[in-house]
């Protein structure tokens, strides 16, 4: 692996991929001044106005290009939005109050006597067109 | 389930209706002879017969009982009753009555006989029974032998016949059970309606009959009798031990269940401990009914949502208390809700902050009123609202990152409440409580505060970001061993996706810089599992591709038919095709082919609706060069809802040769198009026009480059018109180099395209048109010269053969002279000479060299001197 392959222009900077031409300025200021304070530092002044060059070629629309390593890849990911997940700020809804008296077995009894007699009609209609059965199974002719 | 139940119980009854009652009795019609005949005896006297045998008629007249010869009596009139004689003989009494058949007799005396007979046997007062019956006499019944349970039972069965039914049927029903169960039970379900009246001595009197349980549990459900639960469930198994119907005991205990929901709830469950679902029966028409059933269904743990398509009416029905129980569980919808507060209450189910906080409070839903204020409001609102808890309104401050006084939060004695407070108070969440630190909904808030110089660990949102955005700092400070500890912790603590895979790509990001690609490929590969961003799919090909290239076109293939969207796919085709194509155009399509995961992503790709319209273009345009045989045999649906546009069918016609391809291009053109189309498509022409240009001033430029150029010509492709005047130019020109003039001669095509380019110099612009001049220059003098070449040696050919035959004439006797063979010579020269003058002058038209134009000019001199002479050998002959 050749140096310049692991260059990123934004890490150097130390901007997010996707910054804008003034703020890859200002870090290009910063990591100068910075430059000198350090003792071996990873890479020089060169390195940054590379970098700087690099970015301010890209600038209008770097997330369409697939070319260079992006950090943050998810810069939503450092935002701290309100949790959908209930808890002490978000709690769940408080248990609605009930309204009617608890439900009794009377009233279930209702709706059970009502099936039970819509089930009875039904078995029993169709009887009122058939005749009552004689008692006596009675054989032969009789006048 | 009660589709079965219900099948089983009609089975129970119509056992019950008679088809399968056992009868009180089996009985045979009795002989009755010519008993209750009436006779006429001479001296016009009339009789009643009361016995028929081999001795003689008994007969009963105005002399009393006489035997008489059968010989002397004339028949006067016939009963049209009897099952046995007491039958036919009380019919002829009560004919007496009615219609005055004028006998000499005492009727009671009569009624003696009758009486006599029918105490004959059991069997006779049985058929003497049903005949009194038939003739309307049950009072008659008690001459009988039969006991009274059984006259009861016959009294019953003859009410409900005559349609005389009433309370007291029940009552004969009563007292007949004991004789025959099953007859009574029979009759009993013709007279149900006024089973009421009476339910307890019916309930009473089936009570130690299993055999009747079915009847039992119905009159008892019937007359709104409670059983209890025992009792219902013994009746049930009894029904059950019967075998009425094919269905076991968990079926008719799933029965029960229905009906008793709330007192059997262990019998709701299958053996399987899965609790079934069923449908309303469809023969339950009414929606009272139904909505009963399902209501009882829901209750029971099912969740069939029938419920819901029934008319608020139907709901209406429903107690108040069982309706707030479907609520609770959504069963039904607000509209089909009449009372105006339970219909508040489900809106409130459904969505709480949808409802105005005054008319919560009204419901008498206080908690749920802060909850609501504490979504909706801001805290000043909440504050200044005295109806809302105090808790809610402390929370809305605390939410806003706003410190209530402590004394308030001490009351509500919360401790995460009370550390929340004391970090507002501090400006810091260095000494957050730990539970605190883990619950996101705080988060937010704590954020707002300056962040410990030590981060705790703990696991928490809070804890993961600020562990993300240290990485990331040393990350930017180039320190990669730091970068990459913080990821870790990171990592660590986020319990949400996002975090997690940031820190994987913080962590990959150290390791590339640190020279361990390997490990920064591996953290990148576990990010990408599950949901994953576009950037890191950008970032894993960068590492890849320094890695291994061609691993890397694998593995973003493989991404580019797997990424969760059409976008993110279409990305890693484009990486992938980079990658695949990493020294060179990827529109060349020489080289290695393509991969066929590659190839394969991308035919998906272009079938995707929401494929970016220029990535579709870019794809088919890839594909139309390196899967050519495939583009051009796809139909237009396997190349995406755009596949019918005219843009496809110029990328379709690439993939199948220049011919289609210029010829598609030519009709899109010059017809309607998507603007964006257009663009491209005059691109794509004006790149293809230019390379054709190219090619065709190239040194190396050949017949194929000329063919080409023609065919643009050919297919009429609107191009620009300077373009059009240097491709006919230049065609002619590089078709005239390549000729092989001692064979060959330019065509008439490329003379006119040669002519066509000369007419158009003139209509362009005059920096144009300077610049094309020389070109086209070249091409006239080209042509001029390729003519002038080509038609003088064919010119000397002919000189030659024309001045051979004439040493041959010379040499002959005019007689020998085959003057048909002369004249055909003779013919084809002067054709020859007609022709090579036309094209001569064409060619001098062309010339604009001055030395080309005076050898053309002497060409054509000779051949008109030819021609003349030609002619003269003609007139001689």
């Amino acid at each position: 692996m050749s140096e310049r392959d692991t260059r990123n222009p934004w890490i150097i900077l130390g901007v997010d991929y996707g910054c804008d031409s003034s703020a890859a300025s200002e870090a290009f200021a910063r990591k100068a001044k910075a430059l000198r304070k350090m003792e071996e530092p990873r890479w020089d002044r060169t390195d940054l106005a590379w970098a700087l060059s690099e970015i301010q070629s890209l600038e209008g629309d770097p997330l369409t290009k697939v070319d260079h390593y992006r950090v943050p890849a998810d810069a939503g990911a450092y935002d701290l939005l309100a949790s959908e997940t209930p808890g002490l700020l978000a709690p769940l809804p408080p248990s609605v109050v009930r309204l009617t008296a608890p439900t009794s077995e009377l009233d279930v009894g209702v709706l059970a006597d009502r099936v039970l007699r819509s089930f009875v009609e039904r078995i029993l209609q169709p009887q009122h067109s058939q005749p009552a059965p004689c008692p006596y199974a009675v054989d032969g002719e009789h006048r | 389930m009660c589709e079965a139940v219900a099948y089983s119980v009609q089975r129970a009854c119509e056992r019950e209706e008679g088809q399968c009652v056992e009868p009180l009795a089996r009985l045979q019609v009795q002989p009755t002879g010519g008993v209750g005949d009436v006779v006429g005896l001479p001296r016009n006297e009339r009789a009643v017969v009361l016995g028929d045998s081999q001795a003689g008629i008994t007969i009963y007249g105005a002399k009393g009982v006489n035997l008489i010869d059968r010989r002397r009596l004339s028949l006067v009139w016939r009963p049209s009753v009897g099952r046995a004689p007491a039958g036919a003989l009380l019919a002829t009494i009560e004919a007496q009555r009615t219609r005055a058949l004028a006998l000499p007799v005492d009727i009671s005396s009569l009624m003696s006989y009758v009486a006599s007979f029918a105490g004959a046997s059991l069997d006779a007062s049985r058929l003497f029974a049903l005949d009194a019956l038939d003739l309307g006499r049950p009072d008659l019944l008690g001459i009988s032998l039969l006991d009274e349970e059984e006259r009861q039972l016959l009294y019953a069965w003859h009410e409900i016949r005559t349609g005389a039914s009433g309370p007291q049927t029940v009552d004969r029903l009563l007292v007949g059970w004991s004789r025959s169960p099953d007859v009574a039970r029979s009759l009993l379900l013709h007279v149900w309606r006024y089973a009421e009246l009476r339910r307890e001595e019916l309930i009473a009197g089936m009570q130690a009959d299993a055999a009747h349980a079915l009847s039992r549990l119905l009159v008892a459900q019937l007359t709104g009798t409670t059983l209890d639960d025992a009792a219902t469930i013994g009746i049930l198994k009894a029904l059950a031990q019967e075998g009425y119907g094919p269905h076991s005991l968990a079926d008719l205990n799933a029965m029960l269940s229905i009906l008793r929901p709330t007192s059997t709830a262990a019998s709701q469950e299958s053996p399987s401990g899965t609790r079934t679902q069923t449908s309303c029966p469809a023969w339950m028409t009414d929606d009272g009914d139904r909505a009963a059933w399902l209501a009882l269904e829901i209750l029971s743990g099912s969740t069939n949502a029938e419920l819901k398509s029934l008319p608020p009416a139907a709901i209406g029905t429903l107690p108040r208390a069982i309706l707030e129980d479907l609520i609770k569980v959504r069963a039904v919808r607000t509209e089909q809700i009449g009372d105006a507060d339970l219909r508040d209450l489900r809106r409130l189910t459904n969505d709480p902050t949808a409802v105005p906080i005054q008319r919560i409070r009204e419901l008498g839903q206080t908690e749920l009123a802060g909850w609501v204020a504490l979504s909706n409001r801001t805290p000043d609102e909440i504050e200044g609202d005295i109806a809302v808890p105090r808790r809610w309104t402390i929370l809305a401050s605390l939410a806003a990152g706003k410190m209530p006084p402590f004394a308030d939060l001490g009351e509500l004695r919360e401790p995460l409440l009370v550390s929340l407070g004391e970090c507002l108070q501090a400006g810091t969440w260095s000494r957050a409580d730990p539970a605190l630190l883990a619950d996101d909904t705080v988060a937010p808030v704590l954020d707002r505060l300056e962040p410990p110089d030590e981060v705790p660990s703990v696991r928490g949102t809070l804890v993961g970001v600020e562990r993300l955005r240290r990485a990331k700092s040393h990350l930017h400070k180039w320190d990669w061993r730091a970068a990459a500890a913080e990821a870790r912790a990171a990592l660590a603590a986020a319990p949400m996706e996002r975090q997690r895979d940031e820190a994987l790509n913080l962590l990959a990001a150290a390791q590339w810089q640190s020279g361990e690609p390997e490990l920064a490929m591996a953290a990148l590969n576990k990010a990408l599992e599950g949901a994953y961003t576009d950037a890191l799919l950008v970032n894993a090909g960068v590492v890849a591709a320094e890695l291994d290239p061609t691993a890397a076109v694998e593995h973003f293939s493989r991404l580019a038919a797997e990424a969760p969207t059409t976008q993110e796919r279409a990305l890693a085709a484009e990486r992938s095709v980079r990658l695949w194509k990493l020294d060179g155009d990827p529109w060349d399509d020489s080289g290695p082919p393509i991969p066929s995961a590659l190839c394969t992503a991308m035919r998906e790709l272009l079938k995707r609706s929401d494929l970016d319209p220029e990535r579709w273009r870019e794809i088919l345009t890839l594909l139309a060069v390196h899967d050519d045989a495939w583009v051009a045999a796809a139909s237009a649906t396997a190349l995406g809802p755009r596949g019918a546009t005219p843009l496809a069918r110029v990328l379709q016609g690439r993939a199948k040769g220049p011919e289609e391809w210029i010829g598609a291009m030519a009709s899109a053109l010059r017809g309607s198009l998507d603007p964006s189309d257009r663009t491209f498509l005059e691109q794509e022409r004006d790149g293809l026009v230019g390379a054709v240009i190219q090619a065709l001033i190239a040194d190396d430029a050949n017949l194929n480059a000329a063919g080409f150029a023609l065919e643009i010509v050919d297919q009429d492709l609107p191009v620009d018109e300077d373009d059009g005047i240097a491709l006919r130019a230049l065609a002619a020109w590089v078709a005239c180099k390549e000729l092989d003039l001692q064979e060959q001669e330019p065509s008439d095509l490329i003379i006119r395209r040669a002519e066509e380019a000369v007419r158009g110099l003139p209509r362009l612009p005059a920096d144009r048109r300077s610049e094309i001049q020389p070109v086209v220059e070249a091409a006239r003098n080209a042509v001029a010269t390729a003519l002038l070449i080509a038609r003088a040696n064919e010119f000397d050919t002919m000189v030659d053969g024309y001045n051979g035959m004439l040493e041959q004439l010379r040499a002959l006797p005019r007689w020998q002279v085959d003057r048909r063979a002369v004249n055909e010579v003779l013919d084809v020269c002067e054709s020859f000479c007609t022709e090579t003058s036309t094209l001569v002058g064409r060619a001098v038209a062309l010339a604009t060299e001055p030395d080309l134009k005076r050898a053309l000019g002497d060409l054509r001199a000779n051949v008109q001197d030819a021609l003349r002479t030609a002619q003269e050998t003609r007139r001689q002959l």
